[in-house]
């Protein structure tokens, strides 16, 4: 506390300290504590006649889709766009009027009784690991590439293997969503293989630029070196090259992985729980409706306890515990 | 294993236009301490990297123990070379670092780790096995380097500025260390660094390289004491320099005409009267007469001193050495004088000085040299 502001003064330490609070406790700790606040409570919906009027709005919902799936005429998609609106909006209002939270905290938003909730949250876990080991594979002679290039050479270089994808790919992402959202796609696993290429493609700049950052510093006179003491290249790498990029290979993995797992979580989670064939229906109505809110809640703090252990794990996979690579000091 | 001898022919590195390296003949013997000393960009640093494996020359075979190393790459030479930052493996304890040659020739673990321990033990850092070179100062990290080299038992150890970012009191134990090593194994060392002071008192020989040349490779003693160029002279060590003309030429002796007046002095190389020379003088050769006296050089060959009445202008007291600036018909000599006591000279008076025409040494000024200063 005291060093920022020997370093910057009383105005300007002042300042970083406030937008540094600001960050923790608006985008940190507010967020989470609101989430983990509104898992508990529950929502109890009075069953019949909200049952009955939900049920309609529903249907009334799922045809217009369907209609506006079949319309050419932007006219009439536009009329149904409208309708869709009048109708999520008329849903929603029947669910705040006919729904009441629990009074008590409670844990029930947490029950998993046909383990659906974790078996999909263990795969989401499984399918993000895949898509970190397979970016750091493929990322790792691509950072060497960037770091080994002549400053003239890296800029064009990095250009063209990273920001030019990462740009492009926004609207390819966007297609494998689609792909795997829209409601005459494919469904299940196999549309969600489909979209692993472009998690990887997306993944792969938050993996890259930690690598190359920790290689960009590597002293090339060690390599040269242990050349020169008879080690051969193979064991130059295991031995030298591997640990003094760890600390970026670290960083790299976590953030690809805690990119993916948020990128996946949500329309894996959602589909998996219902087993709904229209799951772009069933993640709107989880995320826009207030009577699932306690759910929702629910998934995204488990989700978010369980990514974090998992970024864990990976730091210790590589060596390193979170005070090597935070401001925390590491007890020897 | 250690020691062998180093010779190139015509070794030589060029960069596009540039020539790092002119056509250089190399001749170390096995066991030999061999220094290159030069500015920054005379070429050593590539004729180091040549012989280590690092650069490959573009003209010139590299030949060690009479075996042709040209085409070999650094593992495959019985060479291993020192940076001056010691490049020392950051993730790995010391030991490690000590004993990983040894690793990589697949020797075991216990047995390569009590090599390091003795290792350690010679360059004189016993008990900091354990530690991370991170934790290390700059001259244990050198010492460490060393085992590390010495570990794959070398024929040959390049050192590029090996003690440069070492302070100087730790580089005369270091350097202790290494010499008492190479006593026992005899290793042939090639050194290149700026500064002289060290290799003229560790080396066999030294050369002093400019622009891509070698000027002068020789004993501590001869480079020291009869340079054969006024570069070797200037850059190993200092000189008082008196531009003058020669009037009388007497084979060796020579007189020429300063500011200071007319001066008996030493010709280097081929003069005739009318040529136009610099005479330099070290500051330790420039004495007061009465130190003349004292020493009981006053009557040896009187003929050839030099006698100039100087302005003591200028003391300052450098440990063991005093530096006096005199003055001299408005040019500055400097006059070193060894501290032996409350002796001293009297500030801004005049003193009897002079030097010895064989301490005098006149190097003709050539024409390209001409802006040389």
């Amino acid at each position: 506390m005291a060093e920022v502001f020997r370093t910057f003064g009383l105005r300007l330490g002042a300042l970083i300290w406030l937008l540094v609070g600001v960050w923790v406790i608006g985008l940190v700790v507010a967020p989470f504590a609101g989430l983990v606040a509104r898992s508990l409570v529950t929502i109890e919906t009075r069953p019949v006649e909200a049952g009955l009027e939900l049920r309609h709005i529903a249907d009334d919902l799922a045809s217009a889709r369907r209609d506006w799936e079949r319309a050419t005429d932007p006219e009439r998609r536009a009329e149904l766009d409208r309708r869709i609106r009048l109708l999520t909006d008329r849903e929603r209002w029947t669910m705040r009027q006919t729904s009441e939270p629990s009074a008590e905290p409670n844990l029930a938003n947490y029950a998993d009784p046909a383990g659906v909730r974790s078996r999909a949250l263990l795969t989401t876990l499984g399918l993000s690991l895949l898509i970190t080991a397979v970016a750091l594979v493929a990322c790792w002679p691509l950072a060497w590439a960037a770091a080994l290039a002549s400053r003239r050479a890296r800029v064009p270089l990095l250009l063209v293997a990273l920001v030019l994808p990462y740009g492009l790919l926004e609207p390819l992402r966007l297609h494998a969503w689609d792909l795997v959202l829209s409601p005459t796609g494919p469904d299940g696993l196999g549309s969600a293989w489909s979209m692993l290429p472009a998690m990887i493609h997306s993944g792969a700049i938050f993996m890259i630029l930690p690598i190359f950052a920790a290689l960009v510093r590597f002293d090339r006179r060690l390599i040269d070196t242990a050349r020169d003491l008879g080690a051969s290249h193979s064991r130059i790498h295991a031995r030298i090259v591997l640990p003094q990029a760890a600390p970026g290979l670290a960083v790299g993995a976590a953030a690809t992985f805690l990119f993916s797992f948020g990128s996946l979580a949500v329309p894996w989670i959602m589909t998996h729980d219902r087993g709904s064939d229209d799951f772009a229906l069933l993640l709107w109505q989880r995320v826009a409706t207030t009577a699932d809110e306690g759910i929702a809640a629910a998934y995204a703090v488990s989700a978010t306890a369980a990514s974090l252990f998992a970024a864990v794990l990976l730091f210790r996979l590589f060596g390193l515990r979170l005070c090597d690579v935070t401001p925390w000091r590491c007890r020897p | 294993m250690y020691g062998k001898d180093v010779r190139s022919k015509s070794l030589s590195v060029v960069h596009g236009d540039t020539v790092a390296l002119h056509p250089t003949d190399l001749d170390i013997a096995a066991g030999e301490f061999f220094s290159v000393l030069g500015p920054t960009g005379a070429g050593k640093s590539s004729l180091l990297r040549t012989v280590g494996g690092f650069l490959a020359p573009t003209l010139g075979r590299v030949m060690i123990g009479g075996v042709d190393v040209t085409d070999l790459p650094p593992d495959r030479r019985p060479t291993v070379t020192i940076f001056s930052d010691p490049a020392l493996f950051p993730r790995m304890s010391v030991t490690d670092n000590v004993a990983f040659g040894l690793e990589a020739r697949g020797v075991p673990r216990p047995t390569r780790r009590a090599r390091a321990a003795e290792l350690l033990d010679l360059v004189g850092l016993p008990r900091i096995g354990d530690r991370r070179p991170a934790d290390l100062d700059a001259a244990d990290r050198s010492g460490v380097a060393l085992a590390r080299a010495l570990a794959v038992e070398p024929a040959v150890l390049l050192l590029d500025e090996w003690l440069s970012t070492v302070a100087s009191d730790r580089r005369r134990d270091l350097r202790a260390a290494l010499n008492a090593i190479r006593r026992s194994t005899g290793i042939t060392v090639l050194a290149i660094g700026d500064d002289h002071a060290a290799a003229l008192a560790h080396s066999d020989r030294v050369a002093v390289m400019n622009a891509g040349r070698i000027e002068q490779a020789d004993t501590p003693d001869r480079l020291y004491g009869r340079p054969t160029s006024t570069f070797v002279a200037r850059f190993v060590g200092e000189q008082n320099v008196l531009a003058g003309r020669i009037v009388e030429v007497r084979g060796d002796r020579i007189a020429v005409e300063t500011a200071v007046g007319r001066l008996s002095a030493t010709a280097q190389g081929r003069v005739t009267a009318g040529d136009v020379v610099e005479v330099l003088i070290r500051p330790e050769r420039l004495l007061l007469e009465h130190d003349r006296a004292d020493r009981g050089h006053a009557d040896v060959d009187p003929e050839g001193w030099n006698r100039l009445r100087g302005d003591l202008v200028g003391r300052s007291v450098e440990g063991a050495t005093i530096v006096h600036d005199f003055v001299v018909a408005d040019v500055h000599l400097r006059m070193n004088r060894p501290n032996l006591g409350p002796r001293e000279l009297l500030i801004a008076s005049l003193h009897a000085i002079g030097f010895h025409a064989d301490d005098a040494l006149a190097f003709p000024v050539a024409s390209s040299r001409g802006g040389d200063g």
